[in-house]
């Protein structure tokens, strides 16, 4: 049952401005504490009561949080990075354009105004957008606690629906994305065109020498507790000639990795399992096309 | 009584092309709506006004058997705890039977059902408040299906139903022998939420001399006046409703308006300070009363040269925890449920249940989109079986001026649906598109077309009164001050009242001001549904402005010296026709008619021209004109993942004149995305009668995304002679249709037929699998 929606619960609120007050505020706070970034989740589970946080500490005026560069071959993205500003990147389309794509239609352009690349991943729902693309490309985040720091493999990140191994005196700082050349596909399959929750989402980086697969990284979201690399299907299609076979059997194995919670609304399992198959078929056939013309 | 306006309109004018009315003039409201200047109920809030907070009864069914309200006051901002028995007058707001308290004192019937009200200077302690107060209940067995509250030991009022319909002409039994084919099928059109941008909410504050003033997100002001005077034992007179501009209503509002604002007005009465309560989205979705639920047998039977001979028909109305708007609602589809075709024989026979449902309002179409999906259905079906083209089967059988209807209503004129339904073949290129042959497709899509024919009664319908004033006032510098009992919910009406009235005095259209709809300016004038803005609303503004011009041409006569019949008057000159020279501008003329004591104000009001049906027949003339709609859609199917992609829709009225082109084309788009979202999306998902997924992350309205190509109008402009102007009204007719045309091209396209809506991707995914 969805749960009602009520006035914010009270709480206390910090505003800190760099990286360095962070880490004192964090020294002298205990717990209870959530961040804020665009608050277009937050908010929300506040109001419904799903997450009652004794002390918000709000991060949007930490600059160093915001930037989008390139650095030898990967680009960094501050976790504070607005959604629509990753999309306007030029950086961002040149580089990953797949993660481009794959926020491009992501809730809407007021919500993308103010929602943060860090606050999609931290929420850790099973449909966020921009996980799978940022899965496929291999990309990994950056923890920091007041006396510590770690670079974490995003495929190492989520732990369940709403849940990372991110610690609660922990900020994501920054996403850190390798740069290849190959080609992209994503899909969303969600319940109508525009503005709308994934029920199903797939997002692939590949490269074809020949006739064949030569490198396929491929992640789903939506069909499991937490988005998902298909680690299963990227071995298959190794070396593998493309073919409607091939495509169809990776597809096939999509369907059979894919383990949605029975307790997911919007869609029932097996629909989900079955648009894994369908949406990962279309993937793979866009990426042979592309890369071959 | 009932004039020709029309007739009398045309002879004023000598037969001259209109200056004002048909024309693509700006909207009173427009400029202010865009730039964010126009003012909704809550921008009325005053300061230091009171919040109030409904307590609502998370059970379905039970009895209240204690209310402690004393908890409640331990939060420091709480000022008053109500519960039924404080109400100052009667505790009762059914919309047509009294079986609804406003307050409940016994007994809950619906989760969210008002046991009391919580009054604080703040919102955080009325909140608080509301959860503070202790109510306790002892638990009933409750029910959610219509069928086995019908059968099973349920007693929720003490009758199972608020009320049936019955329409029977001709002998049925007998027709069924004599028809070549039958068909019988089983229909579950849902409920749908009305989606409003702006949710319900009220304001009230206590006026001089005892009175009390309602500033509400209603659609019927008199209605609301009404209820709130009930509620507080004071005679009409002494509530004021101002209905501001409405965010949306759809019909939501015609049946929470009365409610919501008699909540706040209790609340400022018992305390004599203003006091407002405004419904988060999360209240609207979960307690506002939405759209019925049907389930249709239908049975109708043709003869193989295409003629349909016969229905029968019975429906059960899932009407929820009180009767609200169903009665009405009920009647209106028996009395529509032939469509659009001359069927002798019929048997339709309509009952409502009580359920522990949410309860259900009027929504755009009130109970015709439900009925007619059967009804356009069971055409398709028909067709199918007889191998005749669905269009031409449905112009065999289309009304015609001269045909009775299924109430053996005569249909004189004003009957534009078989002409609407050539055009708009035409127009989307059916006979082509149709073919199976040509038709593009490819290996995951395919593509159909299909047909939706509506009707609908102009009017409340035959068993309630209608009726509607209008006011005029010519002001000493020639500007105009216009007042009606229609209420602006976006649709556009006012604009069409300002337009027929300054094409009355003969006037430009800007000299008129619309004022801001208040009950203590006017008589009372109806609810603002049942397409009766513009058909009785308006024609009550031409039946004032035709009074003071007639007060006009003749004293323009007696000072220009000439016939009054030579007298015309154009863009605020009044001259002779024989002579052009004679001439006096509009406001000198309204000058000497203050200098020489003519009233310059007056009043125009009229009731609708039709009668009361027989209950035990249903024959008789349910609404005095009928709207026409028919809208052809084109669907292309991804048949691996059942979504179900609408290209583009071709719609069509036969709504006598139109009057504005834009604001019709508005009222026409609009009810093509919503009902859009009633075919595909749209689903209320209840448990326990309550609705569980009440937020627009999950109940999915269309977003222009969703939205297909939608080809410019047709419009047949079969001219009404009784109203202003001949128009009929247009703003449900649209939306009737988009369903049944969406649910007809999907069954084109993949061969399978959806006997409920929506028609989600899931469920075709499904079915096509089935298949
Ligand atoms: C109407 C609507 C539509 C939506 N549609 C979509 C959609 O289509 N697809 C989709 O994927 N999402 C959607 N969302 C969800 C949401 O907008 C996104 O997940 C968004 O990216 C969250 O970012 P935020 O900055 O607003 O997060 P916030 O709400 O500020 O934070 C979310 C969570 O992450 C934590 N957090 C935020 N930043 C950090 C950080 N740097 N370090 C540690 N913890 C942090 C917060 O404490 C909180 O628990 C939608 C939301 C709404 C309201």
């Amino acid at each position: 049952m969805e749960e009602e929606i009520r006035p914010l619960p009270k709480f206390d609120y910090f505003s800190p401005h760099s990286l360095h007050d962070l880490s004192t505020l964090l020294k002298q706070l205990k717990g209870g504490i959530s961040f804020l970034a665009g608050g277009t989740d937050l908010l929300v589970n506040m109001k419904k009561r799903i997450t009652i946080p004794k002390v918000i500490i709000d991060i949007n005026r930490i600059q160093e949080l915001s930037f989008i560069e390139k650095r030898s071959n990967n680009i960094h993205v501050g976790s504070v990075t607005r959604l629509n500003n990753l999309i306007e990147s030029s950086i961002v389309q040149e580089n990953v354009p797949l993660l481009t794509e794959a926020i491009r239609f992501l809730a809407s352009h007021p919500i993308r105004n103010r929602a943060t690349i860090g606050g999609n991943l931290c929420t850790a729902s099973p449909a966020a957008d921009a996980a799978p693309p940022l899965l496929a490309l291999n990309a990994s985040v950056k923890l920091k606690s007041p006396d510590d720091e770690k670079i974490v493999p995003l495929s190492e990140f989520f732990v369940g629906p709403r849940q990372t191994v991110r610690k609660h005196n922990e900020i994501l700082t920054e996403i850190i994305i390798p740069c290849e050349k190959g080609s992209n596909a994503f899909m969303k399959l969600g319940r109508r065109r525009g503005f709308t929750l994934s029920v199903v989402s797939v997002a692939a980086f590949g490269i074809i020498k020949g006739d064949k697969f030569e490198d396929i990284r491929i992640a789903l979201g939506g069909v499991a507790p937490t988005p998902i690399r298909a680690y299963k299907i990227e071995e298959m299609l190794k070396g593998v000639e493309v073919s409607d076979r091939s495509i169809e059997k990776a597809a096939e194995i999509a369907k059979s990795i894919s383990k949605p919670s029975k307790r997911a609304k919007r869609a029932s399992v097996e629909y989900r399992e079955a648009m894994a198959r369908v949406l990962t078929k279309r993937v793979l056939m866009k990426i042979a096309f592309e890369e071959r013309g | 009584m009932y004039q020709d306006y029309l007739g009398e309109v045309k002879k004023l004018l000598h037969g001259k092309d209109y200056k004002v009315v048909g024309k693509n003039v700006i909207r009173v409201d427009a400029i202010e709506k865009v730039t964010g200047r126009a003012k909704y109920t809550t921008d009325f809030i005053i300061e230091n006004a009171l919040i109030v907070r409904a307590v609502r009864s998370p059970y379905p069914h039970a009895l209240i058997k204690k209310i402690n309200k004393k908890p409640a006051f331990k939060i420091p901002g709480v000022v008053a705890v109500i519960i039924g028995d404080d109400i100052p007058g009667e505790n009762q707001c059914g919309y047509y039977l009294d079986d609804q308290p406003l307050i409940a004192t016994d007994k809950v019937r619906y989760i969210g059902d008002i046991v009391a009200l919580v009054v604080a200077k703040d919102k955080e302690s009325a909140w608080a408040g509301a959860d503070a107060v202790e109510v306790k209940y002892e638990e009933l067995p409750a029910v959610f299906d219509p069928k086995e509250a019908l059968k099973g030991d349920f007693k929720i009022h003490n009758r199972k139903s608020p009320g049936d319909v019955k329409v029977i002409k001709g002998d049925v039994e007998q027709a069924f022998k004599e028809c070549d084919v039958i068909v019988e099928n089983i229909y579950k059109p849902g409920s749908q939420d009305h989606a409003y941008l702006e949710t319900e909410a009220a304001i009230a504050i206590p006026e001089a001399q005892d009175g009390i003033l309602v500033i509400s997100t209603n659609q019927g002001p008199f209605r609301t006046r009404n209820a709130v005077a009930r509620v507080l034992g004071k005679p009409q007179s002494q509530v004021r409703v101002i209905t501001p501009y409405i965010g949306g209503g759809f019909g939501g509002k015609d049946t929470y308006g009365p409610i919501i604002s008699s909540l706040a007005a209790v609340a400022a009465e018992i305390t004599r300070q203003p006091a407002m309560i405004v419904h988060t989205r999360y209240d609207s979705f979960v307690y506002h009363f939405k759209r019925c639920p049907f389930e249709i047998r239908f049975k109708s039977g043709a003869t193989k040269d295409g003629k349909l001979k016969a229905i029968e028909v019975d429906y059960l109305c899932d009407c929820g925890g009180y009767a609200a708007h169903v009665i009405g609602l009920l009647k209106r589809a028996a009395y529509h449920s032939t469509g659009v075709y001359e069927i002798p024989n019929c048997n339709v026979q309509g009952i409502a249940v009580y359920t522990n449902n949410l309860p259900v309002a009027a929504f755009n179409g009130f109970g015709n989109p439900q009925m007619l999906f059967a009804v356009e259905s069971q055409m398709d079906l028909l067709a199918e079986k007889l191998n005749i083209d669905p269009v031409e089967f449905r112009l065999k059988n289309a009304l015609v001026p001269g045909s009775r209807t299924g109430t053996n209503q005569l249909l004189d004129h004003s009957v534009g649906i078989k002409e609407l339904i050539s055009k708009v073949a035409k127009k989307a290129d059916w006979v082509k598109k149709r073919s199976k042959q040509k038709r593009w497709q490819s290996e995951t899509k395919k593509r159909g077309i299909g047909i939706g024919c509506s009707w609908h009664g102009c009017g409340t319908t035959g068993f309630k009164h209608d009726w509607a004033g209008a006011s005029v006032i010519l002001n000493p510098d020639g500007s105009v001050t216009y007042s009606t009992g229609i209420v602006e919910i976006g649709q556009g009406t006012i604009t069409s009242h300002a337009m027929m009235v300054a094409e009355t005095l003969g006037i430009p259209y800007e000299w008129v001001k619309v004022e801001l709809n208040d009950t203590s300016r006017m008589p009372d004038s109806g609810e603002t549904h049942a397409q009766r803005g513009a058909f009785i609303g308006g024609t009550a503004a031409v039946d004032a402005a035709l009074k003071l011009r007639k007060k006009l041409n003749k004293l323009a006569s007696e000072i220009l010296k000439c016939d009054e019949d030579e007298i015309t008057i154009e863009d605020g000159i009044a001259y002779s026709l024989n002579d052009a020279s004679k001439k006096i501008s509009f406001n000198d003329l309204v000058r000497e008619m203050y200098q020489r004591g003519i009233s310059p104000a007056e009043y125009g009001f009229i009731k609708a021209r039709r009668g009361y049906p027989d209950p035990d027949t249903g024959q008789g003339d349910p609404y005095a004109a009928y709207t026409f709609g028919c809208t052809i859609a084109e669907v292309e199917i991804d048949i691996e993942t059942g979504e179900v992609n609408v290209l583009r829709l071709y719609p069509g009225v036969a709504a006598g004149k139109i009057l504005q082109p834009d604001v019709v084309r508005g009222q026409i788009n609009g009810c093509a995305m919503l009902g859009l979202g009633y075919s595909l999306t749209e689903v209320v998902e209840r448990e326990n009668g309550k609705m569980v997924n009440p937020s627009f992350t999950d109940y999915l309205i269309p977003t222009i995304m969703d939205k297909p190509e939608i080809a410019e109008f047709i419009s047949v402009e079969d001219e009404y002679k009784y109203s202003g102007y001949g128009a009929k009204g247009v703003g449900e007719i649209a939306f009737i249709a988009t369903p049944l045309a969406v649910a007809n091209a999907v069954y084109d396209a993949i061969g399978v037929r959806f006997y409920d809506l929506p028609i989600s991707a899931e469920k075709v995914y499904f079915a096509l699998k089935r298949k």
